[in-house]
């Protein structure tokens, strides 16, 4: 599943031959990662966005805070993580439908600001993303 | 002389504090200085057991002598000597910014340009008898990018700590907020091993850190907790450990290894736990004038919830030349394999960053850098008190 195809691949090839020789780990053919907020919270959103100087408790640029599972779960969706907490106003992630989620767009850079500035994400992070959203974006 | 050099230096002060809001950066120590200025050990030019933040007498005569191309490297260029127990300096940095990540607004898909303040600290370092000292660093905290929320405090000390050391060469003890010693220790922070590596900017934990330092080697032990309110980062662990040992072999070869464990609150961060390790080399080709330095490192985060083990690679290789005295030309291929089982999850990348030193206290740095969607170019001018 691909919402959109990735683009503007830069003039890298000359200069990352040899960075691509020290990234040669026996990879599989198929990403088996699980597509749930638990992983994607963990290994991409936190690390990527959560930094001291961005989405975090130090900073909240924007007014995002993402260095929590549950807090971030609830900043994206507008949705409490778990029943009694209180929803946000905001709302990046459209359950089903990744086209339309304000996420996607800002990680592709779409009508955006491109999110993370520093290092945008792997195409196969934003993919990632888009099943957990095309699957409901449950807090799971 | 002196006086001139000392209006230029602040002249150039008033100029980053009247335009720019200013930001604090990590270490800013350079690792391509060790072998190739003749020092073993980092602490020969710096006061940390293991380098950066503020410098040594010895290190402000190498700064002039050796690394620039003339000047006085002492404190406010030699004008005013503080007493023995007291050691001052700083850091300030401006940086121009252009970089292109595939953004697009209808039919503009320009590269986004910045100017920001880079870095604005002050060091203190102060002597309590011949044993005991105590070393501050403060900062003015910003953001290049976007808003704060109102409640962030602007000033901040991202570097505070008590040392335990006798003499330069030997044991030490140190408590307090410190990036701890682990891998090379890079002064440009988006470089994958310090941007994914748990030492990234303002990724500095509380820390009780203890080794020796030797010529023919240093070792580290280091066990750490975060700073709750503005330590955040994949360097801020609730609990943590890291070991780093290094020997030097001769004065051509430096052969390193570390190892690091960081404990999560699974709940919040929906990790547990992530181990890492790895191993660092450096070699000085003396006759070529060339400095060649690596960092591999492993690592294993468990992620209970999802039932997930990511399996991390973390990798640095780059040579650093030096043409003629005041100038030096890194080139460095880097990758982060965010986890070696799908494909395509690496963040791999170039670099290439010449620095000219044209007196002492004065650095005029460009930065280039191409990752797989996005380049950036930086210039950056650099001067310490």
């Amino acid at each position: 599943m691909q919402i959109a195809t990735s683009r503007h691949r830069g003039p890298k090839v000359a200069l990352l031959v040899a960075a691509l020789s020290l990234g040669a780990v026996g990879c599989s053919e198929t990403d088996e990662r699980p597509a749930t907020w638990s992983y994607i919270s963990a290994t991409i959103i936190q690390p990527s966005c959560a930094t001291s100087r961005c989405h975090s408790r130090g900073s909240a640029v924007f007014g995002l805070q993402l260095d929590s599972l549950e807090g971030g779960y609830t900043q994206m969706t507008g949705s409490p993580a778990i029943v009694g907490q209180a929803p946000t106003g905001q709302n990046f992630v459209v359950p089903g439908d990744p086209a339309s989620s304000r996420l996607v767009q800002m990680l592709r850079g779409i009508e955006s600001e491109r999110m993370p500035p520093d290092s945008p994400l792997p195409e196969a992070d934003i993919e990632l993303i888009e099943t957990w959203i095309l699957a409901g974006a449950r807090f799971n | 002389m002196r006086a001139a050099a000392m209006l230029r230096g602040l002249v150039l002060v008033a100029a980053f504090g009247a335009g720019l809001a200013l930001a604090p950066r990590a270490a800013s120590a350079y690792p391509q200085f060790q072998l190739s200025t003749g020092a073993q050990r980092c602490n020969q030019c710096h006061i940390a057991p293991a380098g950066g933040t503020l410098i040594s007498g010895y290190g402000r005569e190498e700064a002039a002598d050796t690394i620039s191309r003339g000047g006085d490297g002492g404190f406010l260029h030699g004008a005013w000597t503080p007493p023995d127990w007291l050691q001052l300096g700083g850091d300030l940095r401006g940086a121009f910014l252009v970089n292109d990540n595939g953004r697009t607004f209808g039919d503009d898909s320009s590269p986004a340009v910045h100017a920001f303040p880079m870095q604005a600290d002050l060091y203190t370092h102060f002597k309590m008898g011949s044993q005991l000292s105590a070393t501050i660093v403060l900062g003015y905290r910003g953001t290049a990018r976007g808003q704060q929320a109102a409640d962030v405090d602007p000033v901040g000390s991202r570097e505070h700590y008590l040392m335990w050391r006798p003499k330069p060469q030997g044991p030490y003890v140190r408590a307090g907020r410190f990036l701890l010693p682990y891998g090379l220790r890079l002064a440009e922070h988006p470089s994958v091993v310090r941007r994914w590596g748990g030492q990234n900017v303002n990724e500095e934990p509380y820390a009780l850190s203890g080794g020796v330092v030797k010529n023919e080697y240093e070792w580290h032990l280091s066990v750490h907790t975060a700073d709750p309110v503005r330590c955040t980062g994949l360097g801020c662990a609730d609990f943590g450990a890291a070991a780093y040992y290094e020997r030097r072999m001769g004065e051509k070869f430096i052969l390193g290894a570390q190892a690091r464990i960081a404990l999560y609150d699974e709940v919040v961060r929906g990790q547990d736990m992530t181990m890492t390790g790895g191993l660092v080399a450096k070699y000085w080709a003396e006759g070529a004038k060339l400095l060649f330095m690596a960092q591999a490192d492993y690592g294993r985060k468990s992620i209970p919830m999802a039932d997930y083990t990511n399996q991390e690679v973390l990798g640095y290789l780059g040579a650093t030349w030096f043409p003629v005295k005041g100038i030096m030309i890194t080139g460095a291929a880097e990758t982060f394999i965010e986890d070696v089982g799908p494909p395509g999850v690496d963040r791999t990348a170039g670099s290439l960053e010449i620095q000219y030193f044209p007196k002492a206290h004065f650095e005029l740095i460009g930065y280039g850098r191409v990752e797989a969607d996005a380049w950036l170019y930086m210039t950056q001018l650099h001067y310490y008190l």
